[in-house]
This record gives structure tokens, C-alpha cells and sequence, in this order.
């Protein structure tokens, strides 16, 4: 895996706007070539430092609540440390953003680490995910798609 | 009369969300309370009415750290009630599975939680930065504990391959053999981490406590063994409900257990205090290495106790890898009764009590689960009180980490018992 390019779908599928990071994996599948792997993660931070030891070119989806409009698309690159906000304290918390500086102080950080938010408002289980949401994985997974593919053309 | 208030908004490092509230009145402690106000889940009443084989599908979602706990408390309680008793290959997998989750669970303890205490870092990631090594020996350790998980339970992470009477598939020999050359490894980080935890700064600090553990003839205590403690009580999980007994108090969403009306621990100290004979030899003499005697009641060593049994649990898993046949038969058939058993087993925190009551299909009527962070409760406040009273001239910053360290030491797992620690210093 080491020398692909892994784009990391993190969230339980199963609750609403949780599913994001899958759902813009789903609609990835077929558009990307074979030297990206996409990979679908249930959210265990510690697992997902295992991850990141082991690549060089990373790109994670996650769900944020931020108070912004639902839908709302976030970016950050972790060439330079990530918003304090995106940490949490608790073991069972360990955040997306807690595990990327982890990896940055442990030096297995990947040279490219690109972190993408997507608002989510409801997480209730069995639900889908929100149509504003639906329409930000639609646009996530166009945007990286076409990127991916100027990358590799 | 002065007021002095103290708050903690984001005690870290803990499991779940909670609260401490310190009252002082004249400069005199007055209460110190551990509050959980994280709602109850109601795992109780979700069981009632399923059908007696899901339980450890649905107790292992009690929790995401000790999920395999859970389930063996259920499953051992369900047989019980069934009238199935579990021994040969089956039964050594169910302690390689029990040894995969102590040394996922203590090793995210030890290096993520409760290191930073010792070594003056104030998170994980500030510990990643001055002690890179000590965080990804953990973090190879906990991967090892992981994948004895995956391997026998499906998936790391509440596992489903675990039913009552058995497994629904059993490993074969070379998936288990595969296993070896990681725990070999995992024995020797294990027998590092002892090593590096004798070199830690210890407060003189102990309390009398009441231990209670299991205790089984022959083995470090995990999934069978008579309830005892070191007053002289010596029960079967039967027994449990007319010794202990669980009540609400108006400062936590979590009930307090209490044996005979006062407090008690359970885990890691208790284990080792009433267990340390029954260690491997290679365990045992870490711990005499370590400097640590066959009792400990000082909770800040807690962290040694936990690296001994990350110790030991890599080597019982490696006698049970080594000597690993497949057993002819993964399950056993199982006849639904109408019957109320319970089973106790040893959590990683501490005891895990389940008992349930079964109708003639089966289908449960009704629950009862007390976690090991109810039972810790009470001598985690008592640990903060004896504390403070020699303390509270100490400036209110200083006075608040040393809070933190002590309800970190027993490693609370505040989503089990009931999320976020908040600490409140009231002076009145």
C-alpha cells in the first residue's frame, strides 16, 4: 500500500450523515485507477494511525459538526497542523484530527495528508444521509475523481 | 466565608464523559464526588424480550474498549442457565480471545491515558513527541492485541464470531499459528514496558482497600473462579446479588455498588493482590524484578499492575497458541430451558457481573449487568478524599492534576458504567 494513493472513508454507514466518508468512496469505485486504494474505516483512531504509518499519500472523509450549514465541504492540508478544534480528549473520542497529529509527532505522518470535513446534522440509525449531505459527496467524489485523474492521466 | 471554585471543563484521558466535584467548607473537605451524568443506555431492558443467543451480540456494544468482556460474562451465564459446560480447545480460545483484549486495553491505558501523568506531558501527543519509542512500542503491542481479536472474534472491534456454547467458526491451526511470531514479540515489549514502568516517579500513597477478584484453583483469573476478596469473602457469581448491593446516589447516572455497605475495588490491584501466585513464572518474576511485592495497595503502581498482566497475557496466549489443536466441533447444541444464572468474569477494569432470568423459549425476561467502573466508583472518591485531606494547601492547578491522576488510575470506563470529565473545586 505504501506506494498508492489511499483515499480513507471514515464513519459508520449505518447513521445518517455518518455515512459520508463511505457513500463519496462508493461513488469513487470504477472512476479511479488501480493504484488508489480506497478504504473504508469505521472510525477507530488508533486503527487509523496504523494507517497512516504505512502510506505516503493519504486523503481522509470524515463528518465534522461545526455549526456551518449542513453540506458544508471543509479542507485541510496536514502539511501544517490541524485546527485544535478538530481534537477531542476522550479515549473514545480520539478525533481524526488527534490521530493526524499523533502520527506528526510520532514522524509517520504521510508527506501528503489531505483532511476533508463534510457538515453533518443528523446521525440518527437506519437513517440516509441528509440531502444536503448527499449533495456534498456528490461533490467531494466529483472533484476528487477528476483530480485523481489529472493526476494519473 | 470564602469561595473558592475550581473547574476542570475537559478533564482528558479518561473513557466516556463525567464530572468531579471537590466541596471544601472552611477549609475543610467536605465531599468529593465522581459525576457521571452521562445518560443511562439501557442495555437492561434492550435484552428483554431477544432471544437468549443474541446476548453477546448485544452486550458486546456495551462497550467499544472491552467488548469481548461482555460477551463472556453473557455467554458464561447464558450456559449456566442452559446447563452447558465449555472446557478443552474452546474454552483455551476464549481466554487467547480474553488475553487479546487485556493487551489491546491495558496497553491504550498504560501508553495513551496514563503515561502522560508520570512523564509530565500534558496528552498522548506530547508524549508521541518526547517518548516517540515508548508510544510505538504501544502502539505494536495494542496492534497485537488487536489482531489475536480479529483473528479469533471476526473483527477487533465488537467482535461477532463469539456465540453461546461456542464459536461460530474456529481458527485453524495455521490461522493461530500465525500468531505466534507477533506474541512472541508482544512477550518481549510486554516484559520492556514492566521494566520502564519500574523506573517511574511512585507518590507514596496507599489505602487500605477491600479488594474483590476472581479466583480460580489453578489460573491468573479471566474468565472462571470463585468471587473472593481479602476480608475472608469467598462466593460464587451466584452469591453476588446477596453481598453486593447497587444503589443510586443523586450525583451519578451511574448506580455505586457497594459489598456489606462500603466501598471496594475490583481490577488490576485487586487481581494482582489476590492472584499474583497464580502469575506465569516469567510474569512473577518481572513483577520481583519490577520491585513490586505480592500485594500493592498503592493505586498509582496500578500502572506496573497492568503492564505485569500485558506481560503475563502475552504469555498465556503464547501457551495457548503453541498447544492449539482445532476442537472437532466448534459449538455444542444447546436446549432453551426456563432458568436464572449469572457468571462473573475478569474485565480488564475489574469484575463484570451479568445475570439473567430465561423463559422456557429462551427468550430473556430479564437482565442485570454491574460494570466494573460501578464498582470502582466509591473507592475512586475515597482515593480523591483521602488524598485531599493531606493536600489542600496545595495551589488549586497542582490540586487538580493530582485529581485527574488518581481517578486515571483506575482506568474508569464512565461509557460502561452509564462520558468527559469536569472537575469542580467548591470552596464554601
Amino acid at each position: 500500500m505504501s506506494n498508492s494513493c489511499v483515499i480513507v472513508g471514515i464513519g459508520n454507514p449505518a447513521r445518517g450523515d455518518d455515512a459520508a466518508g463511505h457513500e463519496v468512496l462508493a461513488r469513487l469505485r470504477g472512476r479511479v485507477g488501480h493504484s488508489t486504494v480506497l478504504l473504508e474505516h469505521d472510525g477507530n483512531m488508533m486503527d487509523l494511525l496504523t494507517v497512516l504509518q504505512n502510506v505516503r499519500d493519504v486523503t481522509l472523509i470524515d463528518v465534522c459538526v461545526s455549526g456551518a450549514p449542513a453540506g458544508t465541504i471543509l479542507r485541510f492540508d496536514a502539511a501544517r497542523p490541524l485546527p485544535a478544534e478538530l481534537r477531542t480528549h476522550s479515549t473514545h473520542g480520539l478525533g481524526l484530527g488527534a490521530a493526524v497529529e499523533l502520527a506528526r509527532a510520532l514522524q509517520v505522518l504521510p508527506p501528503r495528508c489531505i483532511v476533508y470535513l463534510i457538515e453533518g446534522t443528523g446521525f440518527a440509525l437506519g437513517e440516509r444521509p441528509s440531502q444536503a449531505v448527499q449533495a456534498a459527496i456528490g461533490a467531494l467524489a466529483q472533484a476528487l475523481a477528476a483530480q485523481l485523474g489529472a493526476v494519473h492521466a | 466565608m470564602a469561595r473558592k471554585t475550581i473547574k476542570v471543563d475537559s478533564l482528558a484521558r479518561v473513557e466516556g464523559d463525567g464530572g468531579l466535584q471537590v466541596l471544601m467548607r472552611d477549609g475543610a473537605l467536605e465531599s468529593a464526588q465522581l459525576r457521571i451524568f452521562e445518560p443511562p443506555r439501557f442495555f437492561e431492558a434492550l435484552l428483554r424480550g431477544r432471544h437468549f443467543s443474541e446476548a453477546p451480540d448485544i452486550t458486546a456494544r456495551i462497550c467499544g474498549i472491552c467488548p469481548v468482556a461482555y460477551q463472556m460474562s453473557a455467554i458464561h451465564a447464558m450456559e449456566n442457565a442452559l446447563g452447558v459446560q465449555i472446557d478443552g480447545a474452546v474454552r483455551e480460545l476464549r481466554r487467547l480471545l480474553y488475553c487479546g483484549e487485556w493487551i489491546s486495553s491495558h496497553v491504550l491505558h498504560i501508553v495513551m491515558l496514563h503515561a502522560p501523568d508520570f512523564l509530565g506531558c500534558q496528552s498522548a501527543i506530547e508524549l508521541a513527541r518526547e517518548h516517540a519509542p515508548l508510544l510505538q512500542q504501544g502502539l505494536e503491542l495494542k496492534k497485537v492485541g488487536n489482531q489475536i481479536v480479529a483473528v479469533l472474534a471476526g473483527r477487533a472491534i465488537h467482535p461477532i464470531n463469539v456465540r453461546i456454547g461456542g464459536f461460530y467458526r474456529v481458527p485453524t491451526k495455521n490461522e493461530v499459528r500465525e500468531l505466534r511470531a507477533p506474541v512472541t514479540a508482544a512477550r518481549e515489549a510486554a516484559l520492556e514496558l514492566v521494566r520502564w514502568s519500574a523506573t517511574l516517579p511512585y507518590p507514596d500513597f496507599e489505602r487500605d482497600y477491600t479488594f474483590v477478584a476472581l479466583r480460580h484453583p489453578q489460573e491468573y483469573p479471566l474468565n472462571s473462579g470463585r468471587i473472593v476478596s481479602n476480608r475472608g469473602l469467598d462466593i460464587t457469581a451466584d452469591e453476588y446479588e446477596s453481598c453486593f448491593e447497587e444503589c443510586q446516589v443523586h450525583h451519578s447516572s451511574a448506580l455505586h455498588c457497594h459489598l456489606d455497605g462500603a466501598t471496594y475495588l475490583t481490577g488490576p490491584l485487586a487481581r494482582y493482590t489476590l492472584n499474583s501466585d497464580r502469575l506465569s513464572p516469567i510474569a512473577r518474576e518481572a513483577a520481583a524484578s519490577a520491585g513490586l511485592g505480592p500485594v500493592c495497595r498503592n493505586p498509582y503502581r496500578s500502572i506496573m499492575v497492568r503492564c505485569i498482566e500485558v506481560l503475563y497475557a502475552c504469555d498465556e496466549a503464547l501457551r495457548i497458541i503453541t498447544a492449539y489443536e482445532p476442537p472437532p466441533r466448534c459449538t455444542v447444541p444447546l436446549e432453551p430451558r426456563a432458568a436464572r444464572a449469572c457468571a462473573a468474569t475478569e474485565a480488564p477494569r475489574g469484575l463484570l457481573y451479568h445475570r439473567y432470568t430465561l423463559d422456557g423459549d429462551g427468550i430473556i425476561q430479564a437482565a442485570r449487568i454491574v460494570a466494573p467502573t460501578s464498582q470502582n466508583q466509591g473507592s475512586i472518591e475515597a482515593d480523591l478524599a483521602e488524598f485531599l485531606r493531606g493536600h489542600l494547601s496545595l495551589p488549586q492547578f497542582e490540586l487538580r492534576q493530582h485529581c485527574e491522576h488518581l481517578v486515571r488510575n483506575h482506568d474508569p470506563c464512565i461509557s460502561c458504567a452509564a462520558h468527559f470529565l469536569k472537575l469542580e473545586v467548591l470552596s464554601r
